[in-house]
């Protein structure tokens, strides 16, 4: 199945649980790459499919796909 | 307001500059398209109502106070030409009378005398928003004059200010690029007033999270630089160029290897955070790592030249707005570019991913003349989607990686790191500016631009 990358926010009230969320996420099927303490993100993969899973965990506030940036090359005007 | 107190200021010492008052050519000259045949004087702060009277009575001039006329304003048009009015609060007199007569007395060793001028001719605005009229309202009832009349006087008075400030024709009128001198500054850190500014960045960490930085560059000799890359299978050494020349705006030392000058804190912190590859590719969550190791190593302020496009009416990253609302909380300030998405007039774009997060910076770009940068994005879609101050962004020159050591490119990529690196100015010149106080007195201290708050926020960034 295909892998979607995502980024995850926890709420308030699990700010200091990030530990806890990011266990339940990795049983969710989550590829937990990077926890984020201050910010309370969680960012890395899963299958596509099962994103909504982690919609459901206590605490997981917004779950996005991850965007992609590009700058324009070196030699452009217009940066 | 402002304007007053800086010309107080500039005048407080009791000695009296030698040089003659300021008087214009047109002086000499009779009444002119725009003007109403009349003068204003403007005398010296401190000046009392005893030098003003001597200065009535010296060019034959029965002078009268504006305060005497308790039911409403003098009558100016009614004034005989031996009569002038003074206005003892903003030590101005109008006087009918000619103009070589003002001059001699002007010109003698002892004047009080700042500066003569025609009086212009003022026009209400004809596009007063209602609630602004009525706000105007109460003044008028309560002195019995008219508002235009007193609006009038301000115009002129700060007319008057403006000229002998030197400072007359800074804000261009459309249409003309102003020749900036870049000799020995740049004409974005000119138009910020970083040259005058006494603080220099010292003991403020500014993370720039873009594509890294040419850690040999010579200017940067002997700086702290701390860096880290977030992306996979690089070094932090730009390969790009774009964090090369970011990092220099927001940090770029006092006296570089060739003038100009381009950075603007010259003794911040350096930390530089690669979140996009030497391609110049990047994505989400490196971007959000970057963010976490710049609050976790207590930087003030993060600059982030990057941005993905969004369309009219869409939200905002609410994972990216959290992130940013706790990293204020915990005293670091995201400032990022608004993007370069429009193509003025025809296209109007809307403020970039993140930018368009309510809890972050939104940095649109001007030209040297003021102007609302042709690609920069605008303010279109609703919570959070404004731009909150302007920034240089056009012809700007800084630091690019070895052999080249400069380049001068334009985007909101550049007039970023001006506000990035300004805001480390007022964060060492106030421990309480921080997180989102120190996004307040950004806003608070910008200088108003003649142009759309939907393209330029609260104006234009200004150095403390």
């Amino acid at each position: 199945m295909a892998k979607v990358r995502l980024t995850l926010s926890v709420s308030d009230s699990h700010l200091k649980k990030l530990g806890t969320v990011a266990k339940a996420a990795a049983k969710a099927g989550m590829k937990v790459e990077q926890t984020h303490k201050t910010l309370g993100v969680l960012s890395g993969s899963i299958d596509a499919g099962k994103v909504e899973k982690l919609r459901a965990i206590d605490g997981v506030d917004r779950v996005e796909e991850e965007r992609t940036f590009q700058l324009p090359p070196p030699g452009s005007p217009v940066q | 307001m402002a304007r007053r107190a800086r010309t107080r200021s500039a005048s407080s010492n009791t000695g009296r500059p030698a040089a003659d008052p300021q008087i214009p050519a047109s002086v000499t000259g009779g009444p002119e398209g725009g003007t109403t045949g009349r003068y204003l004087v403007l005398f010296r702060e401190g000046a009392g109502a005893a030098s003003i009277r001597n200065f009535g009575k010296a060019a034959g001039v029965a002078m009268a106070s504006a305060s005497d006329f308790k039911e409403g304003a003098p009558e100016l048009s009614k004034l005989a030409s031996d009569e002038g009015v003074v206005f003892p609060d903003l030590g101005v007199a109008v006087v009918n009378t000619p103009p070589e007569q003002i001059q001699s007395v002007a010109a003698a060793a002892d004047s009080d005398i700042l500066a003569i001028e025609p009086e212009r001719i003022v026009y209400a605005f004809d596009d007063l928003p209602a609630w602004s009229a009525a706000a105007l309202q109460p003044a008028a009832v309560a002195t019995g004059v008219p508002i235009d009349y007193f609006r009038g006087y301000r115009d002129a008075v700060n007319h008057l200010y403006d000229k002998l400030a030197g400072t007359a024709g800074e804000l261009a009128a459309e249409g003309a690029t102003p020749l900036v001198s870049e000799t020995e500054f740049t004409w974005g850190l000119q138009a910020t007033k970083v040259p005058a500014s006494r603080f220099t960045g010292k003991g403020i960490r500014v993370a720039v999270l873009d594509t890294g930085f040419d850690l040999g560059h010579p200017d940067f000799a002997g700086r702290r630089v701390t860096s880290q890359s977030f992306v996979q299978g690089q070094a932090v050494q730009d390969g790009n160029g774009h964090g090369t020349h970011c990092i220099g705006t927001a940090c770029g030392p006092k006296r570089p290897g060739t003038l100009p000058r381009y950075g603007v804190a010259f003794e911040s912190d350096i930390f530089a955070g690669k979140v996009l590859s030497n391609q110049g590719s990047g994505g989400d969550a490196g971007i959000l790592a970057g963010i976490q190791w710049a609050v976790t190593n207590r930087c003030a302020i993060v600059s982030m030249s990057l941005g993905a496009g969004v369309m009219p009416g869409q939200s905002f990253s609410q994972v990216f707005e959290q992130a940013a609302s706790r990293a204020l909380a915990a005293g670091t300030l995201i400032i990022a570019a608004a993007g370069n998405d429009s193509r003025r007039p025809q296209t109007l774009k809307p403020v970039s991913h993140p930018a368009n997060c309510p809890s972050i910076m939104a940095v649109a770009a001007i030209d040297s003349a003021f102007r609302t940068a042709f690609f920069s994005n605008q303010g279109i879609n609703p919570q959070g989607g404004q731009i909150d101050i302007a920034g240089p962004g056009v012809d700007v020159r800084s630091s690019w990686p070895r052999p080249n050591l400069y380049n001068t490119i334009s985007g909101t990529s550049m007039a970023t790191p001006h506000v990035a690196g300004i805001a480390a100015l007022w964060a060492q010149s106030n421990a309480a500016f921080r997180g989102r106080s120190l996004m307040s007195v950004l806003t608070q201290s910008a200088r108003r631009l003649n142009l759309s708050a939907r393209d330029v926020g609260a104006g234009l960034v200004q150095a403390p």
